[in-house]
């Protein structure tokens, strides 16, 4: 008997290759995408790994330090008297070509001597290369192969920088030949020079940017760290290697997981497909079911051949998607790591690296879906007594009987859903809430269409007659199929209506952010605006002569600066801030008027909202700093609004930060004009000043709002794409669902052309019909994208990045997902509807 | 206007009627030059085997398959040369429709699947629901305007079938093997009240069945071999 149900099965499939086909692209293009968004953030990851380990070489530990960097002497010391171990000491930091300000490369500077067993890449040092010119010809650098090719540089050409304000010029003393494919990408851009040239080009002698360890694991490494801490000044800090690179990553674990919750929803959209098709297979072949369990055929193989026709699906989707993912993923890995530039931290991914567990999970996690999702059709079909699934009336029936029941498990579910976002700790659990109120409206939907179906029947007999009562009950009547795709198509547009909203509130709450805190005329930085880039500051004279510049009435000044701490890199904002700008920052302080006396009298901060959340801070609460004079505590003063970056950062007054950091350097300037002067006269002044300065550009206050909603936009290209995909999923679920719905009307509809309808009456009716289903779905989204939007806004972003948003609500994101409701329903129809349409009644009546 | 038709014109003419199908690579051919004609007013009855193509002299009949060569002439028009269209709004006004399955919508209560004809005709309001229930009324039917048909049995969904065929007063009923489902006591019912009915009104009825019971209602039998249309002889 299992020999010939599963030839029934498979001929059940060639003879449907429509519903097969939409099956399987439900699935691959779902694990598409998971495996896409897990490739890419994995290929940066580990892109951000591999250009740590080539730097970093195999160091078990650093010592670092705020702005300035480390004395150099704390490097003799160690090796004198800290240990025994390897020590090497380190300066880098990122310069820019003379001729294109936009290029920039990284300096290293390294000691060769101590060099060898911290990083293999420059073992090639010893070998072709002259280690005395390295090590005394002024301005030496090595660059690898690939690098020179790509600057068009040869051995002995010189190559202009612009350093801190000054030109330098160095030379090209020999290639570096990195055989590892993954080194030498690392190991792009970067020019490598004895450590004393390195220091000499920043102009920074004495100064080290960290200094490597290489200890032995073991209790003398305890004693070796201990006497080791004893020797570092009050700034400098002792990391292990791993917790400072984990820390680093560990700032996009946040992000990443958005991404993937996002992904998974896709696979959720391709999962629900997998549980249409199968339904309809079920559906659709009752009667056959019918005939064989009357045969004899067991529950437990009708159930065993609707699930391996599923788990058949979910492979064969499943191999197709990977293939996908992997294409996807060389797309979606340049939006991912522009995101991690712009907000985190700066990385350069080459290729996607596949590993092939994770291919293999995405494998796994698509056969799963497709099983899990095909489970319920089974078990339906499975119990169904043979006499009952003779008839066809009967299951409509038990549908439409278990649609107040099903509607109550639906509440239970939303209320479980709530009651799991309630919690604060685990974001995971409240992606779990947000899972949970998505199938707790699933199974709403049955009930929601029949009551609204009921309510539409009246009018619509009135107004189309016998034609409109037959549209709006052809819903109601085929509810175990309707209901199903209604649900996969209001999901779809609630979750376009939740994201919508959701973006569309942030950006607002960032465009009235930007309003007040843009409050200058113009602004001064350095070419690449984003928190993760650190090229080398402008000096104090620049400050003075911006001041001076014709109708500048004040001057704000910033240095951003990164303060190394066990919780990974401390962002500290240094302002100088001109009176006008203190009444732009929108600060949550009991008294504002004590928080901004304290900020110039005491010794006390501002923090960000997203800092405040991460450290669990409040106002007053005492803050501990690494300041070069030792460990700090600062009043939290105020919290400020924050959207530039979501690892939050401390603001310090200017002068506090000179007292207890040696540094004088600048990032940015924001000139304040007197009234009346004139913008463009002081622009020109600015820009010609600028023109002397290498990496300065100059912006007016609208042309910096619209650079910082660029990156906005950017940031959330990603989220619209996967918002895109999963809607695109669940588009093809809706088509699937109808064309299959028509197609087996065809013999009633076969009945309805013998009475003398005509083509176009026929296809009007299949219109309208999925039209109502585009409208119980568009009604049931928009509650659920709204409680969706509120969800991600008020609880996920929360969660995730600590920032506070205004929940916006356009009525035109409301119009939209109504029209795309109505829409993709209209349009999944008109397939099925022309080809009933052209069908011949005589055919049609023919059935199957 | 395909609405008008000749009255002193046959019911059907059929003429050097050929039609066939393909099966795979091969060509099954179904009639071959057959030809007859009914008069207005008269009981055919239409006997043969399985696949002699009975069901398909009746989609032939109703405007709703086209032959390949020869004349389909239903009611004075000759159907092959009206567009798609204009054979829908033909069998909209002249034809009823009895299956073998029945075949009511079921979406429709009983009282709405009769209506439908009439809405189709523009037959609207108070007159068209009292000819659809004088309809039903007459199947002996008038208590179940409000079911649905799921909740009928056979017999009384075949009875509902009748009604709607003949609600909106065509001029031709073609019945498509309408006792095939039902027992022998229901197939007698329900074969004598489409006879009642349709000769009551003066239609023209052609059926297409298996049983030979009903060649004694008949006014011609005729049946389809090698393709062609054959005289019998009446029972009656």
């Amino acid at each position: 008997m299992s020999r010939l149900l599963r030839r029934s099965s498979r001929r059940y499939w060639l003879r449907h290759p429509l519903q097969a086909f939409l099956a399987v692209a439900g699935v691959a293009v779902g694990v598409a995408v998971v495996l896409a968004i897990d490739l890419a953030n994995g290929s940066a990851a580990k892109a951000f790994q591999l250009s740590t380990d080539a730097i970093s070489g195999r160091a078990s530990h650093q010592i670092v330090s705020g702005p300035g960097g480390l004395p150099e002497e704390i490097f003799a010391r160690i090796v004198l008297e800290g240990t025994r171990s390897p020590a090497a000491p380190v300066v880098e930091e990122t310069v820019v070509l003379a001729a294109e300000a936009s290029r920039s490369l990284r300096l290293l500077g390294i000691d060769p001597i101590a060099e060898a067993p911290f990083r293999s890449s420059f073992d090639g040092l010893g070998r072709g290369i002259d280690l005395g010119a390295f090590l005394q010809r002024p301005g030496a650098v090595l660059i690898t192969q690939e690098t020179a090719a790509q600057l068009g540089l040869e051995v002995g050409d010189s190559l202009q920088l612009r350093v801190r304000g000054k030109e330098k010029s160095v030379t090209v003393l020999g290639l570096l030949k990195v055989w590892d494919r993954q080194r030498r990408l690392a190991l792009k851009d970067v020019l490598v020079a004895d450590i004393s040239t390195a220091q000499e080009i920043l102009g920074g002698s004495g100064r080290l940017s960290r200094i490597d360890l290489l200890l032995p694991a073991g209790p003398s490494a305890e004693v070796d760290l201990k006497k080791i801490r004893s020797l570092l000044p009050n700034s400098a800090e002792l990391l292990t290697s791993a917790a400072r690179s984990g820390a680093v990553t560990g700032m996009t674990a946040a992000f990443r997981l958005n991404l993937r919750a996002l992904s998974l929803l896709a696979l959720l959209c391709g999962a629900f497909l997998v549980f249409n098709t199968s339904r309809f297979s079920v559906v659709q072949r009752w009667m056959l079911l019918g005939r064989l369990r009357a045969l004899g055929a067991t529950g437990r193989e009708v159930f065993r051949q609707v699930l391996g026709e599923a788990a058949v699906f979910g492979l064969v989707g499943s191999l197709l998607g990977s293939a996908l993912g992997i294409l996807l993923a060389t797309g979606l890995v340049r939006l991912v790591t522009r995101t991690i530039n712009d907000l985190y931290f700066a990385v350069a991914v080459h290729e996607i690296s596949i590993a092939p567990g994770t291919v293999l999970a995405a494998i796994a996690l698509g056969v799963t879906a497709s099983v899990a999702a095909a489970w319920f059709p089974a078990r339906e079909a499975a119990r169904a007594s043979p006499r009952r699934t003779l008839s066809r009336a009967h299951l409509e029936a038990s549908a439409r009987r278990r649609a107040p029941r099903l509607a109550a498990a639906g509440g239970g579910l939303f209320l479980l859903g709530a009651l799991a976002l309630v919690p604060e700790g685990s974001l995971a659990l409240s992606f779990f809430g947000v899972l949970t109120v998505l199938l707790g409206s699933a199974a709403l939907t049955p009930w929601v269409t029949l009551t609204t179906m009921g309510i539409l029947l009246e009018p619509c007999r009135r107004l189309f007659g016998t034609l409109g009562s037959m549209a709006v009950r052809g819903v109601s009547a085929s509810l175990s199929r309707t209901g199903v795709a209604i649900a996969a198509l209001a999901l779809a547009v609630a979750v376009t209506v939740g994201v919508g909203v959701m973006i569309d509130s942030f950006r607002r709450s960032v465009v009235d952010w930007l309003g007040y805190t843009l409050s200058a005329d113009v602004f001064l930085s350095s070419v690449r605006l984003s928190t993760s880039r650190h090229a080398a500051p402008f000096g104090p004279q620049l400050r003075e002569d911006l001041s001076k510049l014709p109708g500048v009435e004040g001057l704000n000044t910033l240095r951003r600066v990164q303060l190394p701490t066990d919780q990974g890199p401390l962002r500290l904002s240094a302002l100088d801030l001109a009176p006008r700008a203190e009444s732009a920052y929108s600060l949550s302080a009991p008294s504002r008027a004590r928080a901004w006396s304290l900020w110039h009298g005491a010794d006390a901060v501002f923090v960000s909202e997203p800092f405040a959340f991460r450290h669990r801070l409040a106002v007053s609460d005492l803050l501990e700093l690494p300041t070069q004079l030792g460990d700090k505590p600062f009043e939290v003063a105020g919290i400020f609004k924050d959207y530039g970056s979501d690892q939050g950062r401390v603001m310090i007054r200017r002068s506090l930060y000179d007292r207890l950091w040696a540094d004088e350097g600048y990032d940015a300037f924001s000139l304040y004009l007197r009234p009346g002067a004139n913008l463009d006269r002081t622009l020109r002044a600015a820009r010609r000043r600028a023109a002397e300065v290498p990496a300065l550009v100059v912006r007016s206050n609208r042309e910096l709002r619209d650079y910082s909603l660029e990156i906005f936009d950017r940031t959330f290209l990603i989220t619209g794409v996967l918002r895109l995909l999963a809607g695109g999923v669940a588009f093809l679920g809706v088509l699937g669902a109808l064309a299959a719905m028509q197609l087996e009307r065809q013999r009633e509809l076969g009945v309805l052309r013998a009475t003398g309808l005509t083509p176009s009456q026929v296809w009007r009716l299949m219109v309208a019909q999925t039209g109502l289903m585009g409208l119980v779905a568009g009604l049931l989204s928009l509650p659920l994208g709204l409680i969706l939007a509120w969800i991600m806004v008020e609880i996920i972003n929360r969660r995730s990045f600590g920032w506070t948003l205004d929940l916006t609500v356009s009525p035109l994101i409301l119009a939209q997902a109504m029209a795309l409701a109505l829409g993709a329903a209209i349009l999944a129809g008109l397939f099925p509807a022309a080809k009933m349409a052209r069908t011949s009644p005589s055919e049609a009546l023919r059935g199957e | 206007m395909v609405a008008d038709t000749a009255d002193t014109a046959p019911a059907i003419r059929l003429h050097r009627l050929e039609k066939s199908y393909r099966e795979g690579d091969r060509r099954r051919i179904i009639f071959s030059g057959a030809q007859t004609v009914v008069e207005a007013g008269e009981f055919a009855v239409l006997l043969g085997k399985s696949g002699s193509g009975k069901s398909t002299l009746l989609n032939l009949l109703a405007g709703m398959d086209s032959p390949d060569q020869g004349t389909v002439e239903v009611l004075g028009k000759n159907l092959p040369k009206l567009s798609e269209e204009e054979r829908t709004l033909f069998r909209r006004h002249h034809v009823g429709f009895v299956f073998q399955f029945f075949n009511l919508l079921p979406t429709l209560t009983v009282g709405e699947n009769l209506l439908l004809p009439l809405e189709l005709t523009d037959r609207n309001g108070a007159a068209a629901e009292e000819r659809a229930r004088e309809l039903l009324s007459a199947v002996a039917l008038e208590d179940r305007w409000q079911s649905f048909p799921e909740h009928l049995s056979g017999g009384e969904q075949q009875r509902v079938a009748v009604a709607r065929a003949l609600v909106h007063d065509p001029e031709l009923v073609l019945a498509d093997e309408p006792t095939g489902n039902l027992d022998q006591e229901t197939s007698q019912e329900v074969l004598e009240l489409l006879d009642r009915m349709t000769r009551s009104a003066g239609k023209t009825l052609v059926m297409v069945t298996h049983g030979r019971e009903v060649v004694g209602l008949a006014d011609r039998v005729l049946t389809i071999e090698d393709g062609k249309l054959v005289e019998a002889a009446p029972a009656r």
